[in-house]
């Protein structure tokens, strides 16, 4: 107990003491889990949007002759057991030439008519844009199916973002996560270094090693855990506004307005910087205690 | 207490620190380290505190080999050890208390039991009266004073000193010696490496010489020249 006291207060010394390095630290953490959290939440938000738009995507099932309504029981069935179907929805002739003759706005079509023209039809939604032409494959080689009708080229417009959007974002992800890494790693690193002779002197004065180790690592994790928060806060608060002016700029974009999934992120964000922290203060030290235990 | 067997020390690139050295040195001895620079005297000291290890033969302290000492065991060896050093070696941004008590706080020491300790080792080096000031604001007499007391706080069986007086005037040098000569007379034993004459000259010590590495002279109560 009364070590752990002492390794905080150690700890918060030295940080005041190299304040100043300190808070560029701080800012620089900051700064570079900000960034990385931007780019996690456009990227989350696309992807969203991507999604939101292949659910759009419709697939229309025309059926052969007059099925019976067992037949299109166990049509319905098959057609949610393919995989990637998200919903379907049986319409009928009758129902179909309703629904026409109140889009065209003429309510006596029915009547004009002498017999009904259309043919029964599933109307099928996908979940993801990339399912779609497995299950229209899938359609197309039943017995019952007349035609299949689907927005080829919507489809595949979308495939192809999601796939840049996969790919891309994950290279450039996995860039940005990387440098953000080795930017705070340093960061904590140049803070250990500055403190080489304190480590000197108290493997001289017998201290164990892991009585040198703590400070730091708790340095480490302060310096970490205070830029996590700090962007955990500016990325809250951020996004707030900048889906208060999307949304009234550009109402039509779909974003994301789950707080839960927002705050996973900005969660991510925060414990990626504590967890830098400890290992940029661990590694720091332990570079200073190995050098001496050399030749 | 501290036994050297057939010890020689090379360093990277070939450079020969030690040649084949066998010396002991009994509990209680003050022992004079003497030789030109580059002699090897705090490659000497080095060892005995396991900061680097000997290239062939054995050093032993207190009955450990210290070849075979593991990494772990080191802090515990060092427990036993003061050291001082020409450059003193405090903290610029502790006070002359903080850096005494600092000893204490490392191998987990109750607070109530450091104050009294501090103050006791600060009162025995005679700096009690500056026991609040940093380090730049003290003499180099008094630095060496805060360092003496840094190594005595722990009462280390054995103290090692490299040219502890190497940045003193003579007034202060010989304040320094008398402390070392004090903590010997408490039982510690004292090696300390030095190239001051007059020091060696006046206390009639046991005096180990070293020349290129080589033990060239080792005299019961000897002086600094032949
Ligand atoms: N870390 C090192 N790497 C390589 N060579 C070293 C190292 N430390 C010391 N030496 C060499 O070993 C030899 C002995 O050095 P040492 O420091 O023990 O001498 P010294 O007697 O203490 O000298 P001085 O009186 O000037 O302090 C010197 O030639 C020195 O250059
Ligand atoms: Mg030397």
């Amino acid at each position: 107990m009364y070590k752990l006291k002492y390794f905080i207060s150690e700890a918060l010394k030295g940080l005041w003491r190299h304040r100043v390095m300190s808070l560029l630290s701080i800012i620089t953490i900051f700064l570079v889990l900000f960034i990385l959290g931007v780019f996690l939440m456009i990227g989350a938000n696309v992807r969203f949007a991507v999604e939101s738009l292949s659910e759009s995507l419709e697939i229309r099932l025309v059926l052969k002759g007059n099925p019976t309504p067992q037949d299109v029981q166990r049509l319905y069935n098959s057609i949610l057991s393919l995989n990637g179907v998200k919903e379907a929805r049986f319409i009928s002739r009758g129902e179909g030439l309703r629904n026409l003759a109140k889009e065209l706005g003429r309510e006596d079509l029915l009547g004009l008519l002498k017999t009904n023209p259309l043919p029964d039809v599933f109307e099928i939604r996908v979940k993801r844009a990339s399912d779609v032409e497995a299950v229209v494959r899938s359609l197309k080689g039943w017995s019952e199916t007349q035609e299949v009708i689907y927005g080829k080229e919507a489809a595949q417009k979308l495939l192809a973002i999601q796939r840049f959007l996969i790919y891309g974002g994950g290279i450039l992800g996995s860039i940005l996560l990387v440098s953000a890494l080795l930017v705070i790693f340093n960061t904590v690193r140049l803070v250990v270094y500055a403190r080489r002779e304190e480590i000197e002197i108290m493997k001289l004065v017998g201290a164990t090693h892991w009585f040198i180790r703590f400070p730091f690592i708790f340095e480490g994790v302060i310096l970490g855990g205070v830029g996590g928060v700090l962007a955990f806060g500016a990325l809250i608060l951020s996004y707030g506004e900048a889906v208060k002016v999307l949304s009234s700029q550009f109402p039509f974009i779909p974003v994301i307005l789950e707080t839960a999934v927002l705050y996973k992120l900005c969660g991510a964000v925060l414990l990626l910087g504590l967890l830098i922290g400890f290992g940029g203060g661990l590694f720091a030290v332990q570079r200073l205690l190995g050098k001496v235990a050399m030749e | 207490m501290i036994s050297f067997s057939a010890v020689t020390k090379v360093y990277p690139h070939g450079i020969v620190a030690l040649r084949d050295i066998t010396v002991n040195i009994e509990k209680g001895e003050f022992v004079f380290l003497i030789g030109p620079t580059g002699s090897g005297k705090t490659t000497f000291l080095r060892l005995i505190y396991r900061e680097i290890k000997p290239t062939r033969g054995s050093v032993y302290v207190m009955g450990e080999n210290l070849a075979k000492m593991k990494e772990k065991e080191i802090p515990y060896l060092r427990r036993k050890i003061g050291f001082v050093f020409q450059d003193f070696k405090l903290l610029p941004y502790k006070n002359v208390y903080e850096n005494v008590a600092f000893a204490l706080e490392v191998i987990g020491c109750d607070p109530d039991e450091k104050e009294a300790r501090v103050e006791e080792v600060l009162e025995r080096v005679g700096l009690s009266h500056r026991k609040h000031l940093l380090p730049y604001q003290l003499s180099g007499g008094e630095r060496q004073r805060a360092a003496m007391a840094r190594a005595l706080v722990y009462d280390p069986p054995i103290l090692l000193a490299d040219e502890p007086t190497g940045n003193l005037d003579f007034e202060a040098a010989r304040g320094i010696i008398d402390l070392l000569v004090e903590a010997n007379l408490r039982g510690t034993t004292v090696i300390v490496a030095t190239h001051n004459r007059d020091i060696v000259n006046s206390l009639r010590k046991r005096v180990i010489v070293l020349r290129d590495g080589a033990l060239v002279r080792d005299d019961k109560e000897g002086g600094y020249d032949v």
